[in-house]
């Protein structure tokens, strides 16, 4: 059943000799925290950025299919992917989708080739889950606009040439949902300051970017002005469905599976129910899969996934937790002790991010026809 | 083809009167006249052919109209195992039965033993009993006559029959002396069993979120329907989920049921637990939503939720398989786990 055999084989390969030539340890939650341009580099050389796009923008045109068999196994690995992970997801699927030939020939090259990073730019210091209230305003100056506000939770927008930032072009109206623009802003634009800000870890991923009168050219705005509550929404289709939102922790899972003979019966069979739970859900993603490739907008399917997905990563860590915490327990081997002490504090970001839990679980609930 | 198959059963069952009856011989000559209870039988021995997941969508519909037919134990335990066996299957509703310790079937063809909750044993025109050979990847399919036997009626707690068959070393039929059928583990009919429960709880516990969220559309306190309170949402919403990955794990498991039999047991195993998990949300979710009304007799959902307590315990709970599923994961380690996670593959 397996006819994704050869491509797999060739990217378990890749990593086995990417380990062993020390090019990366493998982290959770690798697609934020494991960043390095020249991993994505090297990825791109081989084909694996940009992979269904059209080549005519640097794609290779594969399937949806193959390029979920790469990723999955990318993260599986807790291979250092950030660096391209939102670039390759959501921002180059959003210009083929809604961007001018001008903009994809600009952009789409580079991120495949794995040298050209973005960023998203949604939240703001007072906007948070309630998305259409942001207030970073774009006001006409000649050919272009000039943008002033603030974007917050940024992920590496201090490694990133470019965040496709929502605005608001339109005073705000009865219909909070218009007046909304995306513009792909290039951050090395003169105005913006951006501040890394420290997560849990004490790495620097987060960053604020500060805008102040920016200018972005007509030439930069992507899809329709005023069309980006609609546009935002398609994004967050290509930002939640994939298979990152139930393996940031797999790295975690996969220790603790070889290490499981040593473990009591009680902890094996807590294993046996998340592998139950993992397995379901990465059946569900690979459908979501299909109906991206089809062309259809699965808003709810991926934010059903998601919040469960999500949700899931966090019991993870306490299944693990729990099973090398309990009385009598074995020592807990080193690499996965080092594994759930980073898993623990990336853990509180996997059901913030990306659209809180409860927001996806309104957004189901509206599906179901109660809201 | 599947589309159809699912339109043609339920709207034949959602248009047959009396669910909660335990036995309905008229649907089953109707599930019978459209060829339905021939499906997993080959042509060429007067079935209709077809593949799991065409009983799949059958067994799925039986269970969103708590239809009272053996269907499931029909056509994914019982037709299995004689037709592996090669024994030819008699007319009527078949079940099946795995043989207790203690089973014995002498020289003579006579068998003895206690065949407990046999579901529909007393209606069943023929109990395909399943007991394990010597060798550890056989079984010996035996077909056992209920007529023959002494039958103490009994019901889970859906109210479905499930009744005790002693089988005092009384003269039987030839049959049950039973063929031996190589390539096929105890184990992995049991795992065929499990699927068999798994598929019909998609079924009712979908049928439990359409009732849930059409009450919550129509209740109204504090002047607006309780579906508009955002407590009830959330709950709403996570029931919808574990519906929707049991689903998905049960279609997985019954495609990759012809797999190798690691995989196929596998998958078996873990939709029963997420069935078994998704039934627990239904029966608290469904019942919390509905309030007093459906903790009655006098509404419509007890009939889901007493099945989905019964199945989510038959033929092993989520308990069970995850403690056997975390066996093989411990002993197969990280390699073993991802083989199994993507066996699967990736069919977009």
């Amino acid at each position: 059943m397996g006819d994704d055999g050869a491509l797999r084989a060739e990217v378990r390969d890749f990593l086995r000799t990417c380990r062993d030539d020390g090019v990366f340890e493998p982290v959770c939650d690798s697609w934020l925290r494991g960043h390095s341009p020249r991993f994505s580099r090297m990825l791109g050389e081989r084909g694996w950025l940009g992979m269904t796009w059209p080549k005519e923008y640097g794609g290779h045109e594969r399937t949806a299919a193959e390029r979920f068999v790469v990723i999955e196994e990318l993260l599986a690995a807790g291979a250092p992917v950030a660096a391209h992970w939102i670039a390759d997801r959501q921002t180059g699927p959003l210009l083929l989708r809604f961007g001018t030939e001008e903009q994809r020939r600009t952009v789409l090259p580079g991120i495949a080739r794995g040298e050209v990073f973005a960023a998203i730019g949604m939240s703001e210091p007072d906007s948070g889950s309630d998305l259409a209230s942001i207030r970073t305003r774009a006001e006409r100056d000649g050919a272009g606009w000039r943008v002033t506000g603030r974007k917050i939770w940024t992920s590496h927008a201090h490694r990133s040439h470019y965040a496709v930032t929502l605005v608001r072009t339109a005073p705000r109206s009865e219909d909070r949902h218009a007046g909304l623009s995306q513009f792909l802003i290039d951050l090395s634009s003169p105005g913006i300051e951006i501040r890394p800000i420290k997560i849990l870890t004490g790495e620097e991923h987060f960053t604020e970017v500060v805008l102040d009168g920016v200018y972005v050219p007509d030439e930069r705005v992507v899809g329709t002005v005023g069309g980006g509550w609609a546009q935002v929404m398609a994004e967050l289709a290509y930002e939640r469905s994939g298979p990152e939102r139930f393996l940031s922790t797999y790295p975690l899972v996969a220790a603790h599976a070889d290490a499981a003979a040593t473990l009591p019966d009680a902890a094996r069979a807590d294993l046996g129910d998340l592998v139950a739970r993992l397995w379901a859900l990465r059946t569900m993603s690979v459908g979501v899969t299909g109906m991206l490739q089809r062309g259809e907008s699965p808003n709810t399917r991926a934010a059903l996934i998601k919040d469960m997905g999500t949700a899931l990563e966090r019991e993870s860590i306490e299944t693990v937790r729990r099973a090398w915490t309990h009385p009598g327990a074995p020592a807990v081997p080193a690499e996965l002790g080092g594994l759930l002490a980073e898993a623990q504090l990336a853990a509180p970001a996997f059901t913030l991010r990306g659209g809180t839990n409860e927001i996806l679980r309104g957004v189901v609930a509206r599906s179901l026809g109660v809201r | 083809m599947s589309d159809l198959l699912s339109e043609t059963v339920n709207d034949l069952l959602a248009g047959s009167p009396g669910v909660d009856t335990g036995w309905d011989p008229g649907l089953w000559a109707r599930l019978a006249d459209l060829g339905l209870t021939g499906i997993g039988v080959p042509e060429e021995r007067g079935g209709a052919g077809g593949t799991l997941a065409d009983a799949a969508v059958v067994a799925r519909a039986c269970g969103y109209h708590a239809a009272p037919v053996p269907y499931a134990d029909h056509a994914f335990v019982a037709v299995r195992a004689l037709t592996a066996a090669g024994i030819p299957l008699p007319d009527g509703p078949l079940t099946a039965a795995f043989a207790p310790p203690g089973w014995t079937v002498a020289a003579d063809g006579t068998a003895s033993g206690v065949l407990r909750g046999v579901p529909w044993g007393r209606h069943a025109a023929g109990v395909a009993v399943i007991a394990a050979e010597e060798d550890a990847g056989a079984i010996r399919v035996a077909l056992l006559d209920p007529a023959l036997v002494r039958v103490s009626a009994g019901v889970n707690t859906g109210g479905e029959p499930r009744d005790d068959l002693a089988v005092e070393g009384a003269p039987v039929a030839e049959a049950v002396r039973g063929v031996a059928v190589r390539g096929v583990a105890v184990r992995d009919m049991r795992a065929r069993a499990a699927l068999a429960r798994a598929v019909a709880i998609t079924g009712a516990a979908r049928r439990v979120l359409d009732l849930t969220v059409r009450y919550a559309g129509e209740r109204e306190q504090f002047g607006r329907p309780i579906g508009r309170f955002q407590a009830v949402q959330q709950e709403l919403a996570e029931l919808a989920g574990a519906v929707e990955q049991a689903e998905a794990m049960a279609d997985l498991a019954v495609a990759l049921a012809d797999e190798s039999a690691d995989a196929a047991w596998a998958a078996a195993a873990a939709a029963k637990v997420g069935a078994g998990r998704a039934a627990g949300i239904a029966v608290a979710t469904g019942h919390q939503v509905h309030g007093a009304i459906g903790f009655t007799q006098e509404h419509a959902l007890h009939t889901f939720t007493r099945r989905l307590l019964a199945w989510r315990d038959e033929y092993g709970a989520e308990g069970v398989w995850s403690a056997e599923l975390g066996d093989l994961v411990a002993a197969g380690g990280s390699e073993g786990l991802w083989r199994l996670l993507t066996s699967g593959g990736v069919h977009a």
